[in-house]
């Protein structure tokens, strides 16, 4: 873990209007992410996780506050890439094209693409389905077309939205250990947002948990000091220590996603759309 | 990190929405001078006496004449008479017609909503000589068989009266547009409220009445408005119809004004600007509900079987198969007839068919330029709305501009002026401009017009595909490192690929058929079929008109029926 | 046992190729709750709705309180509205364009009650339920909860022998999931009512039910009480369906009176004795699998382990988890799940005995 900051975000906040009424999905986020750090985000829904990713990738603006990212040298690479949970490979182009996509969109030449794409399926383990189109794959083959192409941009950043949140849980299991398998090849900086505990606790080097609405910082968590790396899910999960890490990411949530509950009956009860 | 890093990490955010801009920019401009700009022009000119090219002076007159004279006035009255008629009669139909064909198991029912779809495609122009064939007080035909009958002494239809026209609407897009867009309303309601109320012991029609109709009552208020809107810009069939019984309406009445010598643009202008004052608060109205909560959308789960009429079964099939087959069928088969025949709409003459009309015709001097003129002027319509409508639709869903509300706004406009006032803005814009006025009597400048007349339409379908689908690829597309334009290119309008083809379809079709936006802007050399098809029937010649009817109707349901064969879906789904 | 209120017989429907139900048949009381449990794509919803009368199937009949409401070979077929049943939907269907004594009074009104009448049940299935007071609210207006209530209410209020459940406490957060389930079974048994309720979640099966038929692609693996299910599962997917389970390899080494011996394959001389499967006996040396729940399993104490016969093995991982603990025990090749009470202190690497409670253990042929 290096130590300079790749990320810095000072009072950072997102102000949304639903229905007139001003809606503030994050109240102030001073944080710094450290550069090849793999940086998870907790939080209950509507705690402002995913506009916050959103925003680092330049898909939504900030309403107040500064994002500084310290560039490589040269910087040639583009900035960020981004996995989704859902819906976000191209149905009609084959996983040969949705990989190499990005590359497409940047010039590079035909040979080059080629090579790179092939070289990132066969990494998420997809060698052989080159051909194959979006709807003959699996959920679970599908994300890691999303992330094969999302590695395959070379980003600086990489930006991954609650990936397996839509998948089954052996899926995920063996979609986490390949994701730190790949990341652990480059060690770009990762900023992970997730719903799950056990998720966050396995892949980060650093947890954040968030308040709920408006989104706060609530704490911050060292897992890296607790688990070394290489990391495997198994060692991990069965590890003596990892309930009590558990409990404590869990202590720090659960009045938040107590709260969060709260706010959202308050909202069905006023009838107001719920944004996130 | 270094001031130089920050700078350039600026940089390359901003030349991301860069090119995104100016596009937006160029667009918003494009719309405005060849949208807004003509509705100005109008507005201005309605204060304005004396025509283009001479001395002109501020004046109220145009407007004293619309408010004060009586035959503008009774042209208003007579546009409320037949809106009302219109309406009261089509919508019980059209929302009976709707729940059959979407929820029942109504026989051949995909084959009778295809029909429905149809009449809405047929040109009125066309639609209206068929019946006259039929009606006419004189030679129509079943006034002939009529009149044949021992107890019957005078011909009892008769085309050219209030009835006459408000018949005609029905049979062309009154009921059939009301029917197309409330198919999918009630396709989409969820099925779990019928069930409920069915399990909770009401019998098919109480469900129907007490829980379905309500539960779509804000959609049908909602597609009334939109009749009530199209309503106020009726034309071509009072244009036939009306003369003759000195029946005139908002726009043939303007029409008149602008097309006799010498024309009197004031009032024309004055009237125009009395229907912006009426049109534009039912937009707002329109909007207003279309962006209320729709609670009556599926759940995702499955459809269940749907709703059996049981003894009703047959006789509902019976009645929705005459009424299709008399608005569409009937009046194109005699419209086909009278083509062939030696005087139009004599039965009984000895030999009365022949095939040399036909022949005069498409081997006249007009009929091969006429057509390729149609065909250019389809074609390109279709390609330009494509493109125009697709961007409009983006940038006012998928934006964040401050300026989109107002193109969204513009974007509505054309649905508010009457086609032969669009004719006439477009007039002044490029003939008061040394730049543009080159243009003018050229075939681009009329698919101008027809793509702006459609416009309207074309950005609603492509705003509810892109509503509908999403924005996730699109973001995939972009961080993934495609520039804006990239990404649209290359992934957005593929997304969109069907609902492209289907927006291309319409306004070829309501380009080839359209004669208001392009009476005053074509010249010999640029007409169309259907201007020639109008020539024919101002000139008497009726079964000339008649043949040209018959090709125009080939080509656009022609087209219709390829589209439809290459599997696009029908309406908003 | 109560007579049979409802009776399906040989029920089947098909979806083009797939048949969703496959010749189904099985009785629900009077009186009792009945649920409808598999994963989805079972059956069970198609299932229910063809018992409401919305879904046509391709054979079979159907009655209520013996007089048939639908025989395909006979071509009876009483429509829904006709069949005295209340029904709520996993949606609940609250019709969006009337007020929560509008949705609640329509059943009544359909069936002409007059106004005053109306308004007084109306007011007491509220009041039932939990809702008073809240008669003008728009249905618009509700939460989730609420609109789950009004859907309740709306199909009671008409009296029905029958209320058929569509999954109606899944869109329900945690908490008040458990509370439903609480209140809907007191209701169903203070009014006598039969119910059928579909659910995926088997803790929701296993408390609500008096029994339960477990669907599989169409076909009923089991019907039984919960406890049936639970202790005694009929098949192996049963068994894996509800619960968890420890399963052994073993080999028979002998049978006797309804009682097998098997030699468990992770520790060759412990020979364990169980109860027979159903069926014919296994023979002599055939490989067999024997399952217990993990309740069923326990840490030996140091003093038993002379006179109760038990499994060794070694711990290989405890996770805490407060009421107790889940150990990962291995035992030979094996790997297996057990409960340790919290007075316990174990550690990876550990030596243990386990005990097993051979009456609980079942032997399921390979």
């Amino acid at each position: 873990m290096s130590g300079s900051s790749k990320i810095a975000l000072r009072g950072v906040k997102k102000q949304f209007t639903v229905r007139g009424r001003p809606v503030t999905a994050l109240a102030g986020i001073d944080l710094d992410i450290r550069a090849g750090e793999f940086f998870c985000i907790v939080g209950p829904s509507g705690c402002g996780k995913t506009t916050l990713l959103r925003i680092l990738a330049g898909l939504e603006t900030k309403s107040a506050g500064t994002i500084d990212i310290a560039r490589d040298e040269g910087a040639t690479r583009p900035l960020n890439s981004m996995v989704f949970q859902e819906q976000s490979i191209f149905p009609w182009k084959t996983v040969r094209e949705n990989v190499a996509f990005g590359l497409k969109a940047r010039r590079f030449p035909r040979a080059e693409r080629r090579a790179i794409a092939i070289d990132y399926i066969r990494k998420v383990g997809l060698g052989g389905f080159e051909d194959a189109l979006p709807h003959q794959l699996s959920g679970g083959m599908k994300q890691r077309v999303s992330i094969a192409r999302a590695f395959a941009n070379d980003p600086e950043l990489l930006l991954m939205d609650e990936p397996f949140a839509a998948l089954d849980e052996q899926t995920k299991l063996v979609l986490q250990a390949e994701l730190l398998r790949i990341w652990e090849e480059t060690r770009k900086t990762v900023v992970y947002v997730t719903h799950s505990i056990d998720e966050a606790i396995v892949l980060a080097d650093r947890i954040l948990v968030m308040s709920a609405r408006p989104g706060r910082i609530k704490d911050i968590i060292d897992i890296g000091a607790i688990f070394a790396r290489p990391r495997h899910v198994d060692s991990v999960k069965s590890s003596a220590r990892y309930g009590e890490v558990f409990g404590r990411v869990w202590g720090l949530l659960r009045d938040e996603v107590a709260a969060a509950q709260i706010a959202e009956d308050e909202a069905a009860k006023r009838r107001e759309l719920k944004p996130e | 990190m270094t001031a130089a890093d920050a700078a350039m990490a600026w940089r390359r955010r901003a030349g991301r929405i860069e090119g995104q801009h100016l596009v937006f920019l160029m667009l918003l401009g494009f719309v405005a001078v060849f949208v807004l700009y003509p509705v100005l022009v109008i507005l201005v000119n309605s204060f304005v006496a004396g025509a283009i090219g001479q001395p002109r002076h501020w004046s109220l007159e145009g407007w004293r004449v619309a408010l004060a004279d009586p035959g503008m006035r009774g042209a208003i009255e007579n546009t409320l008479r037949v809106l009302l008629a219109n309406e009261t009669i089509s919508l019980p139909i059209a929302v009976l017609l709707s729940w059959l064909l979407a929820r029942t198991d109504l026989p051949a029912r995909g084959a009778l909503e295809f029909m429905f779809w149809v009449t809405f495609f047929l040109p009125s122009l066309s639609v209206t000589l068929g019946w006259i064939v039929l009606l006419d007080p004189q030679s129509g035909l079943l006034n002939k068989l009529a009149l044949s009958l021992p107890f019957v002494a005078k011909a009892p239809f008769n085309i050219y009266s209030f009835w006459g026209i408000v018949w005609t609407h029905l049979s062309t897009a009154a009921l059939s547009i009301k029917v197309m867009l409330l198919t999918p309303i009630f396709r989409n309601l969820d099925a779990s409220f019928e069930e409920a109320a069915r399990c909770s012991g009401a019998g098919r029609g109480q469900t129907l009445l007490r829980i379905v109709v309500p539960a779509v009552a804000p959609a049908i208020l909602t597609v009334l408005v939109l009749s009530l809107i199209r309503a106020m810009q009726t034309f071509e069939i009072e244009m036939v119809l009306g003369p003759p019984f000195n029946f005139w309406v908002f726009g043939t009445k303007i029409y008149i004004l602008v097309a006799q010598v010498p024309p009197e643009f004031a009032p024309a202008t004055a009237l125009a600007a009395i229907g912006f004052l009426v049109i534009t608060p039912l937009i707002f109205l329109h909007r207003w509900l279309m962006n209320r909560t729709d609670y009556t959308s599926v759940t995702g789960r499955e459809r269940s079987d749907p709703t059996p009429l049981g003894r009703w079964r047959w006789p509902a099939f019976a009645a929705v198969a005459t009424l299709a087959l008399t608005i569409t069928v009937l009046p194109v088969t005699f419209l086909v007839a009278a083509s062939c025949m030696k005087l139009f709409g004599f039965f009984n003459i000895p030999r009365p068919w022949t095939l040399s009309h036909w022949h005069d015709v498409l081997t006249g001097d007009f009929f091969g330029q006429s057509l390729l003129n149609t065909v250019e002027l389809a074609g390109g319509a279709a390609a330009l709305s494509i493109v125009l409508c697709s961007l409009i639709a983006y940038f006012t869903v998928r934006s964040r501009y401050a300026g989109r509300g107002a193109l969204d706004f513009l974007s509505w406009l054309p649905f508010a002026i009457p086609g032969i006032l669009l004719g006439v803005g477009l007039l002044y814009v490029f003939l008061g401009n040394p730049l543009l006025k080159a243009m003018y009597g050229t075939i681009p400048l009329m698919i101008l017009a027809t793509v702006i007349a459609g416009m309207t339409l074309g950005v609603q379908i492509l705003k509810a595909a892109m509503i509908q689908l999403g924005a996730g690829l699109e973001e995939a597309a972009r961080t993934s490192g495609a520039s804006w334009w990239y990404g649209f290119r290359h992934v957005v309008m593929p997304i969109l690929m069907p609902t492209l083809v289907l927006v291309g379809v319409v306004n070829f079709i309501a380009a080839t058929r359209d004669i208001a936006s392009v009476a005053l802007l074509a010249t010999n050399a640029t007409k169309t079929l259907s201007l020639l098809q109008l020539d024919y029937m101002i000139d008497g010649r009726s079964e000339e008109a008649a043949v040209v009817s018959v090709v125009v109707i080939g080509l656009t349901t022609g087209v219709a029926f390829l589209a439809r064969f290459l599997g696009l879906r029908v309406g908003l789904r | 046992m109560a007579a049979a209120f409802v009776r399906l017989h040989r029920l089947s429907k098909s979806f083009g190729p797939v048949a969703a139900v496959d010749n189904l048949s099985f009785e629900v009381a009077k009186g009792e709750a009945l649920t409808l449990l598999g994963p989805s794509g079972c059956g069970k919803t198609t299932t229910l709705r063809m018992i409401a009368g919305l879904e046509m199937p391709d054979a079979g009949e159907i009655s209520f309180d013996g007089v048939p409401v639908l025989s395909v070979e006979a071509g009876i077929n009483v429509p829904p509205e006709r069949r005295k049943i209340g029904m709520v939907f996993q949606s609940y269907a609250i019709w969006p364009h009337m007020t929560v004594a509008q949705n609640v009074a329509f059943p009544l009104k359909v069936r002409r009650v007059p106004a005053s009448e109306c308004q007084r049940r109306v007011r007491d299935a509220l009041a039932m339920i939990g809702l008073g007071g809240l008669e003008d609210r728009p249905a618009t207006r509700l939460s989730g909860g609420q609109q789950q209530r009004v859907a309740l209410a709306r199909a009671l209020i008409h009296e029905p022998a029958l209320l058929l459940l569509d999954e109606p406490l899944s869109n329900l957060d945690v908490k008040l999931r458990e509370q439903m389930r609480v209140e809907l079974r007191l209701l169903q048994a203070r009014l006598g009512l039969s119910l059928v309720y579909v659910t995926h979640d088997q803790t929701e099966a296993l408390s609500l039910s008096d029994r339960i038929a477990l669907l599989n692609q169409g076909r009923i693996e089991q019907v039984g009480t919960p406890r049936d299910l639970y202790e005694r599962p009929e098949t192996r997917f049963v068994r894996d369906f509800l619960g968890k389970s420890v399963i052994l390899a073993g080999i028979v080494r002998g049978a006797a009176h309804g009682r097998v011996a098997v030699a468990m394959a992770c520790a060759a001389e412990s020979v364990i004795e169980c109860p027979a499967p159903a069926g014919p006996a296994p023979s002599i040396g055939a490989a067999v699998e024997v399952s217990l729940r993990p309740e069923a399993v326990r840490i030996a104490r140091g003093d038993e382990c002379a006179s109760v016969a038990t499994l060794d093995g070694t711990v290989e991982a405890v996770l805490y988890q407060g009421e107790r603990s889940e150990c990962d025990v291995r035992l030979g090749t094996e790997r297996v799940l057990v409960y340790a009470p919290p007075d316990i202190a174990l550690h990876a690497g550990d030596k243990v005995a386990l005990a097993l409670a051979k009456d609980a253990a079942q032997v399921w042929p390979k």
